[in-house]
């Protein structure tokens, strides 16, 4: 077994025993992203020399507590002193921030190591990582299919044991719908669970920082670090953060499961809804109790979605505007051309769409009948899932209506992709925790299970993902990418 | 809801982007489609509804006037395109 | 004619409240410094930044409200006025809309020894 196919839990264990040194973890990283990354391509930036130099501080110390000399990858829109920070963008194609974002902060000052900025849709808005400004990330399961989006690069790293594990955001499904194609965990947890200082906004009443991992336990340990008030962010929840390792026993006898009956209707491939109906029976075999749910506004999430995140995005990509930092087209003559030169040349057309329809959405006479009536149908869809939990503690349904489709295939039609996340969008739309697990495959392509929980309630998530994860080994399946 | 290449050209200054022709037409017509997929919310009666706008139930965060250290100024102006005597440079305004 | 008509001048008026730091981040309002030495990347609008409240600004604000006998409601709120200029370094400025922290106030002020108002 190689360094790089560990887990967290495991590496952890090797360098607690003295077995190994981080050293020898991140050398083993580098080879293994060496080898593949020209065909994966997860990464934008690399911070090769850094991150031997912090393993070697770490060996020196010799304390391996925590993640303590254990490698990581964050999604290129957290910023990071000193490091390129792109978001995937030409806008931002040389931007260095002086600052960190809270969660990367958190993470460092654990003394885990950054190995890379990975790729994304840029400025997180995309389903397939295809509108990065630089490349399309691979599927590690198959290299001529998306990784799946924003965060492309976050879960085909992990999947392709580059980093063990990752961070990445996700505002519509853009954790969990990558981690679904890319057959590994991924997490975003209740809005307001995790800081966003420091990460760029998209949409920010809809985005939240989370983790992507090879197994539930890794992905409990990270979320434990990162989670927690913060009082750069006025929006940080000051909710106590429970130690969600302590949750992992594997028992989900009498817990009340429901699957809403909207989440299994056509769109979704019949092979995804059989995976997950099978997942439901293990979990009744295991002793849950397992019911049919209805969430009856859950069609109307993703119209609404589109509408409320391309309004919030609008404000928050109008400082991109070529005088601080991030591109300039220095031809310009006079300040207005400046910013529409500046900001035509350096968006791509996905963020060009999204801006414009949520300042057509805000605009004078536009606003009650869009983004207001958007902001009411929300509360709905939050109502919905708060009527399901006072009768049940998670819901379960797949996380994506097909597995992860070929580079190319849906790029064309911008409505196409946006219904890719149409299972994971109502879950933003109410602030709620939702978790994506590996729960079987199409034709060698993974599928994925939703979680979702209540507010706050991850330890309930990871209770039931980690009973589901052990008792079926989805989880252990690797890509092989032709390697080996 | 169908959005005139005229309309696409007042939000493309809303929004400071330069659009070319073929650019105008292509947005107008993606635009079109999404806004047309978004009209279905108008079939939901929402009179009585509160909108959603926050999604936790915190109120007056604060912060207590105290001063802390801000940034350097030659970090401040590291990305700058263009800086000069310690300010950011831009073109003129007219 | 010029009997029927009246009058009416709006002044918008601006005033420097008077707090050690700035309102959304903790950079020091002191005068006199020179250019971009009391910033931070939250007043210099740098991407992922998050504005914090100044509650001394919220309490100087009701303060003045209620000298100019304005009506202080009990919720108010933040919103963004969105335009684009080389010194809104947002390109969006954090203002208030429908609900300001007070409202119909007036101010009575005296010329030439009669009280007019100020509404």
């Amino acid at each position: 077994m190689e360094l790089y196919e560990l887990t967290v839990h495991e590496l952890q264990k090797w360098l607690a025993g003295r077995e190994i040194s981080s050293e020898e973890i991140v050398k083993s990283i580098f080879t293994r992203i060496n080898a593949v990354d020209d065909r994966v391509k997860s990464f934008i930036t690399l911070t090769e020399e850094l991150a031997l130099q912090k393993a070697k501080k770490v060996d020196d110390i010799g304390k391996y507590e925590g993640i303590a000399g254990i490698p990581l990858g964050l999604k290129d829109i957290f910023c990071t002193r000193g490091v390129k920070t792109t978001c995937g963008s030409k806008i931002l194609a040389d931007f260095v921030p002086a600052y960190e974002s809270t969660a990367s902060r958190r993470l460092d000052e654990a003394q885990g190591i950054l190995v890379g900025k990975l790729n994304m849709d840029e400025f997180a808005m995309g389903s397939s990582t295809e509108n990065s400004a630089f490349f399309a990330t691979h599927n590690p399961w198959d290299l001529a299919r998306v990784a799946g989006g924003s965060s492309g690069g976050s879960a085909a790293a992990v999947a392709a044991d580059e980093v063990p594990f990752s961070l990445g955001t996700d505002s519509g499904g853009s954790i969990r719908q990558p981690a679904s194609f890319c057959g590994v965990v991924g997490m975003k947890p209740t809005y307001g669970r995790v800081s966003r200082w420091g990460v760029v906004a998209y949409a920010s009443s809809l985005d939240q920082v989370g983790v992507v991992s090879k197994d539930v336990r890794d992905n409990a340990l990270i979320m434990n670090i990162i989670a927690g008030h913060d009082p750069l962010d006025s929006t940080s929840a000051v909710e106590e953060v429970p130690d969600f390792t302590t949750v992992l026993d594997g028992n989900v006898k009498g817990l009340r499961i429901g699957y809403p009956k909207e989440y299994f209707r056509q769109g979704v491939d019949a092979a995804i809804i059989d995976a997950i109906k099978a997942a439901l029976l293990k979990y009744e075999e295991m002793g849950a109790i397992v019911e049919e749910v209805s969430l009856p506004h859950s069609e109307y999430a993703l119209p609404a979605y589109y509408l409320i995140a391309p309004a919030e995005a609008s404000a928050n990509m109008a400082r991109f505007d070529g005088v601080r930092y991030g591109y300039r087209d220095f031809s310009a003559e006079n300040v207005a051309d400046m910013f529409c030169q500046s900001r035509d040349k350096g968006f791509g057309d996905e963020v060009k769409r999204r801006i414009m329809l949520g300042t057509y959405a805000l605009s004078s006479g536009y606003y009650d009948a869009y983004y207001l009536k958007a902001l009411k149908v929300r509360r709905l869809i939050a109502d919905d899932f708060t009527r399901v939990f006072q009768d049940y503690d998670i819901i379960v349904a797949p996380t994506t209506p097909t597995t992860a489709f070929k580079i190319g295939e849906q790029f064309d039609d911008p409505l196409t992709l946006y219904m890719n996340d149409i299972l994971t969008v109502p879950v933003n739309m109410a602030g709620l925790p939702g978790m994506s697990i590996p729960c079987g495959f199409d034709q060698g392509m993974p599928i994925g299970m939703q979680l979702i929980g209540k507010a706050f309630d991850e330890a309930t998530l990871y209770k039931a993902a980690y009973a589901f994860e052990q008792n079926t080994g989805f989880h252990t399946v690797k890509p092989t990418l032709g390697v080996k | 809801m169908a959005l005139t290449e005229k309309e696409v050209e007042h939000v493309a200054l809303l929004a400071r982007f330069n659009l070319s022709a073929d650019e105008k037409r292509i947005f107008a017509e993606q635009l079109s489609s999404i806004l047309t997929y978004v009209d279905t919310l108008n079939i939901i009666p929402t009179d009585d509804v509160e909108p959603l706008t926050y999604i936790l139930p915190v109120h007056n965060v604060f912060r207590a006037d105290e001063v802390k250290p801000g940034m350097p100024r030659e970090e401040i102006l590291a990305n700058a395109p263009l800086a000069e005597e310690g300010q950011y440079k831009v073109p003129k305004i007219m | 004619m010029s009997k029927d008509y009246q009058i009416v001048i709006g002044l918008e008026v601006h005033t420097e409240l008077k707090t050690q730091t700035k309102i959304f981040c903790s950079c020091s309002t002191a005068f006199g410094a020179e250019p971009n030495t009391q910033t931070c990347p939250v007043c210099a609008g740098f991407p992922g930044v998050l504005p914090v409240l100044n509650e001394k600004v919220v309490e100087l604000a009701i303060k003045t409200g209620l000298a100019l006998h304005c009506e202080i409601p009990e919720t108010c709120r933040f919103d963004r006025k969105n335009y684009f200029y080389p010194d809104s370094p947002k390109a969006y400025q954090i203002s208030q809309f429908d609900l300001p922290v007070c409202s119909k106030g007036y101010l009575d002020i005296d010329v030439n020894g009669q009280k007019n108002g100020l509404a």
